[in-house]
């Protein structure tokens, strides 16, 4: 197996502040799953913001499938991530004044290669998100609706079929669960696992909740 | 294009999703451009309306004086002549083989704050205002008497007289009259139809009329009782007037139109002026148009006062919308999109400000066109956006989008610094 995420002697501060995070070496392969723990305030959600080449580290390199994030201009890390990572966050990942499928959509309207990706297989983003969401078990009668009338666990399982949507070779996800009850915690987690595993998505999963390891290849402490 | 309708796209849902501070906005807006574009369009109307007080007269004569005072007596009843023209010129100059007709027309009394005109059969054939409109009668006739006369439209309606009212006619201009011309009575004969110009503020009667009324006066008093004379001892005089106040000009050609005016201007019995009535009431209105102008400034800080509320309404969104911008940004938005977003939000409600305030316009001119015209005279015309309105239309979106910077800028910077983390 190849490559997915490799970080080097990084280091990040906000400015003017004491630094915030200091990661030696971090490699995940593509397709592998790895549940990255650290108590709040650790740096996890800034540690996304660097992977996701939307924040500059003071030291060290990112490289994601092989290209170094530093190489990049601006803009181009914008069209790099919109291609390549898909996001999920602990809350509010949704826009409120979409619908549940034009939420879904979102990406392939940014990113033209991951609406290719989707087109390459012979089917619409439409067809490719109902295919997704009702792979992680939503009612297509929610489809159209204002996701602000679906319930918390409904929102988040939209939030992947997002962040699933055309392929993206690497998934981040930042506490996706800690609205969630212990119950609907475990499914959810399952599911996510599930849909990468049929796409062979690589996953970081970043969490304080160290009982959601289990669920995990590999387990990373920050 | 793609990104540009998604962000289209988003940004309407975006307006939608809080809409009633933007129909505020949008309604704001609206009234602002319905202001702007309704004060040229009146503007407009009462200055074509003012140019074509008098059309077809090529020229007017009258004392030597200046050629807006001129123009004011002699067309808008307002002010007095310094000087009048004696008939024996009149009749010479009427003469001239370039000339087809003269109006000759004698002011200087009044009947309630309305002057009183005495002039000829001719002003009905060659008086034309408007788009070469002659005047109508709306009831009775022209006058014949002596002792008839003829109603403009608001004479007679403010007055509330109708055809056989008995009148007098009061000497001099001022309202608070102390010689009044009681011993000879007038009887209404017609009532012209509403102009929208001075004439429905004028009585009309002949030069004999004005000159009978007259005739036993001593050097401007009025006679003493042993002297005066009745109706029907006037009726017998003769009657001819000797002077004029002034007199309308209409030519064969326009091309003698300068000729004439020099001939007239150089005339050696008296001291005479010629004035191309076009040119004086384009002079005259750019006198009167710095209110026109006081308008369309005010109208136009208007518009800009709707577009700063437009910019506070935007700029108060920005902050409980970060997290909406963190979220475009992590399905691959950039800083620019967003700036973008906000760019084309700003342009959206200028433009359905702009489109809704267009059609306040129209309804508003359909409702008024029947007031403006009964009240002022003044005829709207229901034309399409011109030119102007145009510019203003894509100035008003130029602006908006140049307010919308700042907006945009700082959620630019946001987007930059917030990057996918949602801090509140």
């Amino acid at each position: 197996m190849s490559e997915c995420l490799a970080i080097e002697n990084l280091q990040f501060a906000w400015t003017d502040q004491a630094p915030l995070l200091n990661l030696p070496s971090l490699h995940v392969e593509q397709g592998e799953k790895v549940f990255l723990q650290g108590a709040s305030g650790s740096g996890k959600t800034t540690l996304l913001g660097l992977m996701g080449g939307v924040l500059q580290p003071q030291q060290g390199t990112i490289r994601i499938l092989g290209h170094d994030l530093q190489q990049f201009s601006q803009s181009g890390r914008d069209i790099f991530r919109a291609a390549h990572i898909g996001f999920i966050f602990q809350l509010f990942n949704l826009l409120p004044y979409l619908s549940v499928l034009d939420n879904v959509l979102l990406p392939c309207r940014f990113s033209l290669r991951r609406r290719e990706r989707v087109e390459s297989q012979g089917i619409t983003p439409t067809q490719e998100a109902k295919r997704l969401l009702e792979h992680l078990q939503l009612n297509p009668n929610t489809y159209q609706r204002p996701v602000t009338d679906i319930s918390v666990g409904q929102q988040q399982r939209v939030a992947v079929a997002r962040a699933l949507i055309g392929q993206p070779e690497l998934l981040m996800a930042d506490e996706p669960t800690s609205a969630l009850d212990a119950d609907t915690r475990d499914a959810f987690i399952a599911l996510l696992l599930q849909e990468c595993q049929i796409t062979q998505t690589a996953v970081v999963f970043v969490s304080h909740d160290t009982h959601l390891a289990k669920h995990f290849e590999r387990c990373i402490r920050l | 294009m793609q990104k540009l309708s998604t962000l289209l796209y988003l940004a309407w849902k975006s307006v939608l999703n809080r809409r009633l501070a933007a129909l505020l906005t949008v309604l704001s807006i609206a009234c602002s451009v319905t202001l702007l574009l309704g004060v040229e369009r009146i503007s407009q109307t009462a200055r074509s309306s003012f140019i074509s007080t008098v059309a077809g007269t090529d020229l007017i004569v009258g004392a030597r004086s200046g050629q807006i005072q001129l123009l004011l007596y002699s067309v808008f009843r307002l002010g007095d002549a310094t000087n009048n023209i004696d008939w024996q010129s009149y009749q010479k100059i009427a003469k001239h083989p370039e000339i087809t007709w003269t109006i000759p027309i004698s002011l200087g009394d009044s009947h309630r704050g309305y002057r009183v005109m005495g002039t000829t059969q001719d002003y009905f054939e060659h008086f034309r205002y408007g788009s070469e409109q002659h005047l109508q009668l709306a009831q009775g006739q022209r006058f014949s008497g002596l002792f008839d006369v003829v109603l403009g439209a608001e004479v007679a309606q403010k007055l509330g007289y109708g055809l056989g009212q008995q009148i007098v006619i009061a000497h001099g201009s001022s309202t608070v009259n102390t010689f009044v011309h009681d011993d000879k009575p007038f009887q209404v004969v017609g009532i012209l139809q509403r102009t929208g110009t001075p004439v429905d503020r004028t009585l009309h009667m002949s030069l004999q009329g004005i000159e009978a009324i007259h005739v036993d006066w001593q050097n401007g008093a009025p006679p003493r009782a042993e002297d005066s004379l009745s109706s029907t001892q006037v009726s017998q005089m003769d009657l001819t007037p000797k002077t004029i106040t002034a007199f309308l000009v209409g030519l064969k050609s326009k091309l003698g139109i300068f000729s004439v005016q020099r001939e007239v201007n150089n005339y050696r019995g008296e001291p005479l002026l010629a004035i191309l009535p076009g040119v004086a009431l384009q002079q005259l209105w750019q006198l009167i148009g710095i209110a026109d102008l006081a308008l369309r400034v005010i109208s136009s800080f208007v518009v800009l006062v709707g577009l700063l509320g437009m910019l506070t309404v935007i700029l108060t969104s920005l902050n409980e919308r970060r997290r909406e911008m963190a979220i475009l940004r992590s399905v691959g938005a950039s800083p620019w999109h967003i700036f973008g977003l906000l760019q084309l939000e700003a342009l959206l409600l200028a433009l359905f400000g702009c489109v809704l305030g267009v059609i306040f316009l129209y309804v508003l001119l359909w409702l008024a066109a029947p007031l403006l015209a009964q009240h002022l005279g003044l005829w709207l015309v229901f034309t399409g956006l011109s030119h102007y309105d145009w510019i203003v239309l894509m100035g008003i979106a130029l602006a908006a989008l140049l307010i919308g910077i700042l907006p945009a800028w700082r959620a630019y910077h946001h987007a930059l610094s917030d990057g996918l983390t949602i801090r509140l």
